[in-house]
């Protein structure tokens, strides 16, 4: 039964991965000869000045937003997931929709289309801004040093909150009700039961979600893309991981094959192994925090 | 006798024409080229042309694989170095030299962006593009302003437009376009040519003066940018030029027809940026390479239709549909737009060929050039680089 499975997986998982890692070794454009250099990729990775910085401020980047959704996606999430939880709250639905449908949204779709938005001459925000008298507050959010990134940050956050209150949602309803009704009767108030009985409770599935946050953050693309370009702008201020693989192994138009499909294959195989150690401890993590009620 | 003589008569008509692909970049310069291909079929009867456009954001992607995988097209447009000398140095592409006799006489320049060190020439020079100002002749009248012959002059034009509360330059936000229009335009116009010759042979790099002149030249221009140009794309800011928004973009002769598109009304022209070597950057855009795995018929047909495309007939309807500059020698560019051959009239008078990067040599040495001479031209109009800072980063990612 599972061999045809097998078969699909080596093909489609298995040998891309391991022929990025013998590229690595390589200093193959992506056209003509392919010569081993052993680990020269990764050497020139790691020390050559301009390489070395691009990718330790992409990754700074990674981390960052990895943090910023951690606090204002998962835990606002989770928050939420709370408040609409209540069995009191009325228009439940209604507030899951709303928070659900930018997720529904294909990312680039939504980053091209916040990109409108935003645009610093026509855009939806400075327009409203001028209408209520906050002219000078008007700028290029996107391409501002100071507000490109945060503004970048915000618009992944909101995408990703409702994706998350619906994930603690059905944790929360899972939870049996009589723990919460015991807790009453010991003189719990709501926050107590959060705090005491609920969070404690939800610890697997905060670290779940946690590891799917640190897998998308790292994994950062096609929103970026289509809010900044391969490049980052401004100024490598908005530059991640993703965007620097993309242009060290195809380059663009008039550069194309970038710094060539071996070293690319290098940044590839160092997201990697950093993606896969980080899920692993994660994991650990989950499978020791697994509780049953 | 007279049977065997009429059967191979009536075979020679009969015969199924060899038929061939020609892969282009984009869906609209396939359709634009319908007439370049209806003229080779209908002069080249043996052999049938068919035209096809793939997608020209993955155009390099689609194309090299295509020709690694054994399935590529017969011929193919291909961009500048380093690719046709790596297709070539791969085997996926013949050296042209002996098979197109016509491009022994092409620009030596032209030829360049398409060889390797050794002078084999991997793709036909396809077409020319030319980086002009373009200014807006409504504004500049209204304002009683003239064409500035002088730098000085230039930033002067600027000055008046904005105290007139008008927008004097349209910028985009874009390494590429920094790296490909701007930055080169700029150059071109400060630059001796002097000191591209001592680039070539070593003798300065790009730390020195006139280098760092360039940057900032680039840095005066920034108070005169259009407002929110940071967060504005190369599309917006041609659409801004387009609607009156501003009064000057830097751009490719590619823009001629976008602007056109863009406000059928729009009365613009163009002229060469004007500073102390008072040059117009040019540079090749392409060329058609073969597949080196062709035989027989279909190789036959391929070098027919690059011959064809190498001749001056295929450039003149290239030139009227496409709108391009062409490359090839003796083109006259009788039927195509005024502005087209006004800025093919000025790379002649005004031309300075590849100065560096793209295209040249120097593409196949350093692959860290391009990116950075888009970084450091950003960084110079955001202030987070002084000139001096820009240029040496160009020169560190050699």
């Amino acid at each position: 039964m599972l061999f045809p499975a097998l078969i699909l997986y080596t093909i489609f998982v298995a040998y891309p991965y391991i022929n990025s890692l013998l590229y690595s070794f390589t200093d193959w454009m992506g056209v003509g000869p392919k010569h081993f250099i052993g680990l020269g990729n990764y050497i020139r990775l790691f020390t050559e000045p301009r390489m070395a910085h691009t990718f330790w401020r992409a990754l700074s980047h990674n981390a960052i937003l990895f943090g910023v959704s951690m606090l204002f996606a998962v835990g606002l999430g989770l928050s939420f997931a709370f408040v609409l939880s209540s069995r009191k709250l009325k228009g439940r639905g209604f507030f899951k929709v709303v928070y659900f449908l930018p997720y529904i949204l294909p990312s680039l779709s939504m980053g091209f289309i916040w990109r409108y938005i935003l645009h610093p001459r026509w855009g939806a925000i400075n327009e409203m801004l001028k209408a209520v008298g906050l002219v000078s507050w008007t700028h290029a959010w996107l391409g501002d040093l100071k507000t490109a990134f945060p503004t970048i940050m915000a618009i992944w956050c909101l995408r990703c909150t409702g994706f998350y209150i619906l994930f603690f949602m059905a944790a929360i309803l899972s939870i049996p009700e009589e723990l919460r009704d015991a807790a009453m009767v010991d003189g719990c108030n709501r926050l107590q039961t959060i705090w005491y009985i609920e969070l404690p409770l939800l610890k697997p599935t905060i670290l779940l979600l946690s590891l799917l946050n640190f897998i998308n953050a790292f994994n950062a693309f096609d929103m970026i893309y289509a809010l900044s370009d391969l490049t980052g702008t401004p100024f490598g201020r908005s530059d991640v991981l993703m965007l620097f693989f993309y242009r060290t192994a195809f380059g663009s138009v008039n550069n194309p094959f970038g710094e060539g499909l071996g070293m690319g294959a290098a940044v590839a195989v160092v997201m990697a192994v950093f993606l896969i150690v980080v899920s692993f401890l994660f994991l650990r993590a989950i499978q020791k925090s697994q509780v049953e009620y | 006798m007279l049977l065997v003589w009429a059967g191979l008569f009536s075979w020679g008509f009969t015969q199924e024409p060899t038929q061939i692909e020609v892969w282009v970049w984009g869906d609209l310069t396939a359709q634009f080229m319908e007439h370049l291909q209806a003229t080779f079929n209908a002069t080249h009867p043996a052999y049938q042309v068919t035209i096809v456009g793939k997608k020209a954001e993955e155009y390099n992607t689609i194309l090299t694989n295509a020709l690694q995988g054994g399935a590529g097209p017969a011929v193919f447009l291909t961009r500048i170095n380093p690719m046709p000398t790596q297709f070539g140095q791969a085997g996926l592409s013949p050296a042209l030299n002996d098979l197109v006799p016509a491009l022994a006489a092409y620009d030596p320049a032209s030829l360049a962006a398409l060889s390797d060190a050794e002078g084999n020439v991997y793709a036909v020079p396809y077409a020319v593009v030319a980086y002009p100002v373009y200014y807006n002749v409504d504004i500049f009248a209204a304002q009683g302003l003239s064409v500035p012959t002088t730098w000085e002059e230039f930033l002067g034009v600027c000055k008046a437009l904005k105290d007139a509360g008008i927008a004097p330059i349209s910028m985009y936000h874009a390494g590429w376009a920094f790296t490909e229009i701007l930055h080169p335009a700029v150059a071109a116009a400060f630059l001796p040519e002097e000191w591209l010759e001592a680039l070539e042979t070593g003798q300065v790099n790009y730390t020195s003066p006139e280098f760092i002149a360039t940057f900032e030249a680039i840095e005066e221009l920034v108070p005169y940018l259009i407002d929110g140009w940071e967060g504005m794309t190369y599309g917006d800011a041609r659409a801004a030029f387009a609607n009156g928004e501003a009064a000057m973009i830097f751009d490719g002769n590619w823009s001629v027809p976008t602007f056109k598109d863009l406000n059928p009304d729009l009365n613009f022209d163009v002229f060469v940026l004007p500073g102390p070597a008072g040059k117009m950057y040019w540079r090749l855009d392409g060329g058609w390479g073969m597949n080196a795995a062709l035989e027989g018929a279909q190789r036959d047909a391929a070098i027919a239709f690059l011959n064809y495309v190498a001749g001056p007939y295929a450039n003149e309807i290239l030139a009227r549909d496409l709108g391009i500059l062409p490359a090839a020698p003796g083109v006259r560019m009788a039927q195509a737009d005024p502005l087209s051959r006004k800025i093919s009239e000025l790379r002649v008078t005004h031309g300075v060929k590849i100065m560096y990067g793209i295209g040249g040599q120097v593409a196949l040495k350093y692959s860290g050039f391009y990116g950075a001479l888009g970084t450091a031209t950003e960084g110079v109009l955001l202030g987070t680089l002084t000139p001096e800072e820009a240029a040496r980063m160009v020169e560190e990612s050699k």
